[in-house]
């Protein structure tokens, strides 16, 4: 009797159970937040194959035209074009090159100095520890704009300035971050044999710290990807950055800021391309988080 | 305790120290520091002039001294383009972004705790998952781009405020709620978890066996108690703001120090710069400093280590 009472139950509650698999499916695995970053990633390798138009091409004919779902607009241009009669669509796969860019070599290099100085700062400890953490603390003291702008002072603007600024701002994250894990891995067992084994510290650091180090070194790199996206364009916004004629996604906004009245699309849809793919890396970066460690997984 | 002021003081200074020492470097990398101290069309003679002048014939370590005597005597030389001294010109453009700077805070505070505690409150819900959503997405959208797509909805399609300035209550009120999005995210964090640890804890429990109200604990006990190290943390994002100030007033052309900034990066005022950058890191070292010191003053439990 019990018996049947709970395979009723089971056949009652299996519908249900069915569909939330089903829609379980699409967040076991990041495919919303690829598909955000898949065209920025596309555009910004094979730009020159994709464009429609050449994206510096000129023509007074043709300017201001808008998108082609509203009066006047062209399927020839579909997101419209600027004061000049560039494509706007065009631009914007440009200046995916230039996002694709900054933000793979700032994320990579700054991940690269900054485990360095971190798993030296922690497995060292002692003076090693202070004077590397004393740097991260100047570092932490300077907010990344004016860090930027004391920079760019020197440099002079464009892409060497945006390289150098961001790697300078985000290598302390990750510094501050490893420091803290290489501190609590130095005591485990597997590192306290190693040393007793008379393993050399390259070994230790290479074999025994490194793999262990790395998922959280990987949701950081993709959540410090969006946040490059973001600083990238910021940057070149307020000026300091790509300078015209070459097309990044900061500087079409920047640009388009006086032509509101006559041109909305351009900033609009300049930054829907920042903040959609931001908001990919961001998504992946939450997504690696809860796959490498579930227990940190939001409450 | 007394000890452990000391040490946090000793850790500011030389964290000041640093900071001196990296604008410091930044000049001499640029190469010729006579070439960038100096207008652009000045004379061989007044470049020899400055350079005497300043002992940069001098070596490293000595020109070193001398920068720091020079920054810590107040004495930051004259900005290129006003002619007037460098600390001058800032302390003139200080007053509009301080205004705007505490407005936005106080509005980040408001909104950033109280969507922190309905989030908390209602964990697991509609309410909260929205709202975690929105902290996401603010996360990824460029705060300037909001700010830019506000003046085109509302000064240039509705005209209800003006599009940039500082004229008026109305014009305030833009530029204030782009900086408020700064740290707001952080803060919406940091109360929906504070929150969220004190309701969970021990002594809630026991209030709940006791039969106190939910409504009682939330505002008596767990926000008394979360709000503390929320409000304290809070501060810290002041830094985030500070950034946002040049990012927000030149959307705004807001007479402040953070325009200012981005004005002597065009005219290559680098005294200016040094001095903008020494200020707000400082700045931000000290608050830092009296936010650790508040921790301890305000929970016993913290120990000085």
């Amino acid at each position: 009797m019990a018996s049947t009472d709970m395979t009723n139950e089971t056949s009652i509650q299996a519908p249900p159970r069915k569909r939330r698999y089903a829609m379980r499916r699409v967040f076991e695995y990041p495919i919303i937040p690829v598909l955000l970053l898949l065209p920025m990633v596309v555009c910004g390798l094979f730009g020159p194959w994709i464009w429609p138009h050449d994206p510096t091409a000129i023509n007074f004919t043709v300017r201001q035209t808008p998108p082609v779902w509203l009066e006047g607009g062209e399927w020839r241009y579909f997101l419209g074009t600027d004061q000049f009669g560039r494509d706007l669509l065009s631009r914007l796969i440009e200046g995916a090159r230039i996002a694709l860019i900054v933000s793979t070599v700032t994320v990579t290099t700054a991940a690269i100095i900054g485990t360095a100085v971190g798993m030296l700062a922690g497995y060292y400890g002692g003076i090693v520890d202070t004077i590397l953490m004393r740097i991260v603390d100047v570092k932490m003291s300077i907010p990344p704009v004016l860090l930027t702008i004391l920079i760019g002072a020197v440099l002079g603007g464009g892409l060497t300035t945006i390289l150098v600024a961001i790697i300078l701002v985000f290598w302390a994250d990750y510094a501050r971050v490893i420091r803290g894990e290489t501190l609590a891995l130095k005591s485990r067992g597997f590192v306290q044999l190693a040393r007793v084994a008379n393993a050399s510290d390259w070994r230790i650091f290479t074999r025994h710290l490194l793999p262990n180090l790395l998922p959280t070194c990987i949701v950081l790199i993709t959540l410090q990807f969006g946040a490059a996206l973001v600083i990238e364009a910021a940057i070149t916004f307020i000026g300091l950055g790509i300078q015209p004629p070459a097309s990044a996604w900061g500087l079409l906004v920047a640009d388009g800021r006086a032509y509101l009245t006559s041109a909305w699309w351009i900033p609009t849809f300049a930054g829907m391309a920042i903040a959609l793919t931001a908001l990919g890396a961001n998504l992946l970066g939450d997504w690696l988080r809860d796959y490498f460690d579930p227990r940190l997984k939001k409450r | 305790m007394t000890n452990y002021i000391l040490k946090r003081l000793g850790l500011a200074v030389i964290t000041v120290l640093g900071v001196l020492l990296l604008i410091f470097v930044a000049t001499r990398m640029s190469g010729d520091v006579a070439l960038l101290m100096l207008p652009q069309d000045a004379s061989d003679e007044q470049i020899a002039a400055y350079r005497a002048r300043h002992g940069l014939d001098r070596a490293i370590p000595v020109q070193f001294l001398n920068f720091m005597r020079g920054m810590l005597t107040l004495d930051f030389g004259e900005s290129l383009r006003y002619q007037r001294p460098a600390l001058e010109v800032i302390l003139q453009r200080l007053p509009a972004t301080v205004e705007l700077a505490l407005m936005a805070f106080v509005l980040a505070l408001v909104v950033g705790v109280s969507l922190g505690l309905v989030a908390a409150y209602y964990r697991g819900g509609w309410a909260d998952r929205s709202i975690r959503t929105s902290a996401v997405l603010l996360q990824s959208m460029p705060n300037f781009w909001i700010a830019i797509m506000a003046i085109l909805l509302f000064a240039v399609m509705l005209r209800w405020l003006p599009t940039s300035g500082r004229d008026g209550a109305a014009s305030y009120i833009m530029p204030a709620m782009t900086l408020m999005l700064f740290p707001l995210a952080a803060i919406m964090r940091m109360t929906r978890s504070a929150i969220l640890e004190t309701i969970e804890s021990e002594y809630v429990k026991f209030l709940r066996i006791k039969g106190v109200s939910e409504g009682r604990i939330l505002w008596r006990h767990a926000l008394r108690n979360a709000l503390i190290p929320v409000i304290a943390l809070s501060g810290l994002q002041l830094g985030n703001l500070m950034g946002g100030t040049v990012i927000t007033e030149t959307i705004f052309n807001w007479p402040g120090l953070g325009s200012l900034m981005i004005e002597s990066f065009i005219s290559r005022d680098y005294p200016v710069i040094q001095v903008g950058v020494l200020l707000i890191a400082t700045f931000l070292i000290l608050l830092n400093l009296a936010v650790d010191l508040l921790f301890c003053v305000v929970d016993p439990r913290i120990r000085y280590a």
